[in-house]
């Protein structure tokens, strides 16, 4: 990450605590602003952890009015779009349990029919395996395969997130991609299980 | 741990948890240079390195997630317009629990009626057209006065989807709220503005479930 890039983003997480700290004194307009300025990168966020592009709208709204909650309390420990963040995967995990079960996921079997399609060059088949990818991963995986490669946070700051310890992270990463193996071939043409790791015991919690 | 074998064995587990920050090159300089040390002398790992490579371009691929809506604001300044009736409610309870509070606060009530009943008996009075507007807050100068813009309470509920799906079939656009009463403005764009198309669509709101209150802005036949 460069110099400029750096200060960029210290200067947007300034300017988000300080929407919050206003949000804290009862703004209504500060909340609207985050919200606008979050939506996007949250609908992602949950629709990834939860694969129900239906229930998204509703766990935004309650992402939003936690932040309205607990703005006043909360002290700038963190990036504040972590701490959103970590709101919002305890939203969407409670959203999964209401719902029954993850009724759109699919099967590994579905999963490997994908990965020896010919044509995965074009954006709409990358989209489509990056579906299928995601419909082999547990809701947590997802969620830290998320944080890692699309909002590029480092392990600390996502355990800080998750409230969970470092070694977690690491580990549901590592069985995430232990997964996806069956994805392999597609993705790089490289025959399947030639670099799938060695085997680690997950001392934390098993995610696989 | 002094055996090179299990020692290596080791190194492999670490380098590979840390692929992932690796490749999104946010490990602290020791690490990273661990890592780097370690691939350059690992055909195995190296190969690992290059799938997490894809795998990150996989999923960081644009998805085309939509824009924040207008209704969405809108659902989310109800909530907390409604939290905040609660917690009035709340303290306004708690207070009334206590003999000499509750003295104060209806020797203010009786006062207060006895300025705002003639005054607003002189208003009423003065501005005979809003006598019909109930749960009014907001300013009439935003209605178009077209003659298709209705007032709309939904139960608390009522998600933000399906508020769409109310409003869908007659284009209904959220032009305001919801006010404290959670009342909405809304125009409903597909209906021409005759009393006739009108009051079929306050029916056809009426009959739903999740509609509450569904009245005209202006009396119907009066635009």
């Amino acid at each position: 990450m460069t110099a400029g890039a750096d200060t960029g983003l210290q200067a947007d997480d300034a300017a988000d605590w300080a929407l919050i700290r206003r949000i804290g004194d009862g703004d209504e307009g500060a909340l609207e602003v985050l919200y606008r300025r979050y939506y996007s990168n949250l609908y992602r966020f949950v629709l990834r952890v939860m694969r129900r592009p239906e229930c998204c709208e509703e766990v935004i709204n309650d992402v939003l009015y936690i932040v309205w909650q607990k703005a006043a309390d909360t002290e700038p420990l963190s990036r504040a779009s972590t701490w959103i963040l970590g709101i919002a995967h305890k939203r969407a995990l409670k959203a999964i349990e209401r719902h029954t079960r993850d009724s759109i996921a699919v099967n590994d079997s579905e999963a490997l029919d994908l990965a020896t399609t010919e044509d995965m060059t074009d954006q709409v088949s990358t989209r489509s395996l990056a579906e299928k990818a995601f419909a082999l991963l547990s809701p947590e995986q997802r969620a830290v395969m998320e944080l890692v490669y699309y909002h590029g946070l480092h392990y600390q700051d996502i355990a800080l997130a998750l409230q969970c310890p470092e070694n977690t992270v690491k580990t549901r990463m590592f069985h995430a991609r232990k997964r996806l193996r069956i994805l392999w071939p597609a993705l790089t043409g490289e025959v399947p299980g030639a670099a799938s790791g060695t085997e680690i015991a997950d001392t934390q919690e098993m995610d696989a | 741990m002094n055996d090179p074998t299990e020692r290596r064995l080791e190194e492999h587990e670490e380098v590979q948890l840390l692929l992932p920050w690796y490749v999104i090159d946010t490990l602290d300089p020791r690490e990273r240079e661990h890592v780097r040390a370690h691939l350059a002398g690992c055909e195995r790992c190296a190969a690992a390195a290059r799938q997490e490579f894809c795998l990150r371009d996989l999923v960081a691929a644009p998805q085309g997630s939509p824009g924040p809506s207008d209704l969405g604001v809108a659902r989310l300044r109800q909530r907390i317009r409604h939290d905040k009736e609660s917690t009035r409610m709340r303290l306004s309870t708690n207070c009334a629990s206590r003999p000499w509070f509750g003295f104060r606060t209806a020797l203010a009530a009786v006062l207060a009626l006895a300025v705002a009943v003639p005054v607003a008996f002189l208003a009423e009075r003065g501005d005979s057209e809003d006598r019909f507007r109930t749960l009014a807050s907001a300013s009439p100068k935003q209605y178009s006065g077209q003659g298709n813009e209705i007032r709309l309470v939904l139960a608390p509920t009522v998600t933000p989807a399906r508020m769409k799906g109310l409003l869908e079939p007659f284009e209904g656009v959220v032009i305001d709220g919801p006010n404290s009463a959670g009342a909405y403005i809304v125009r409903l764009q597909a209906i021409d503005p005759n009393p006739v198309a009108l009051q079929n669509a306050l029916e056809s709101l009426r009959r739903q479930d999740a509609v509450l209150l569904a009245e005209a802005i202006a009396p119907i036949g009066r635009p």
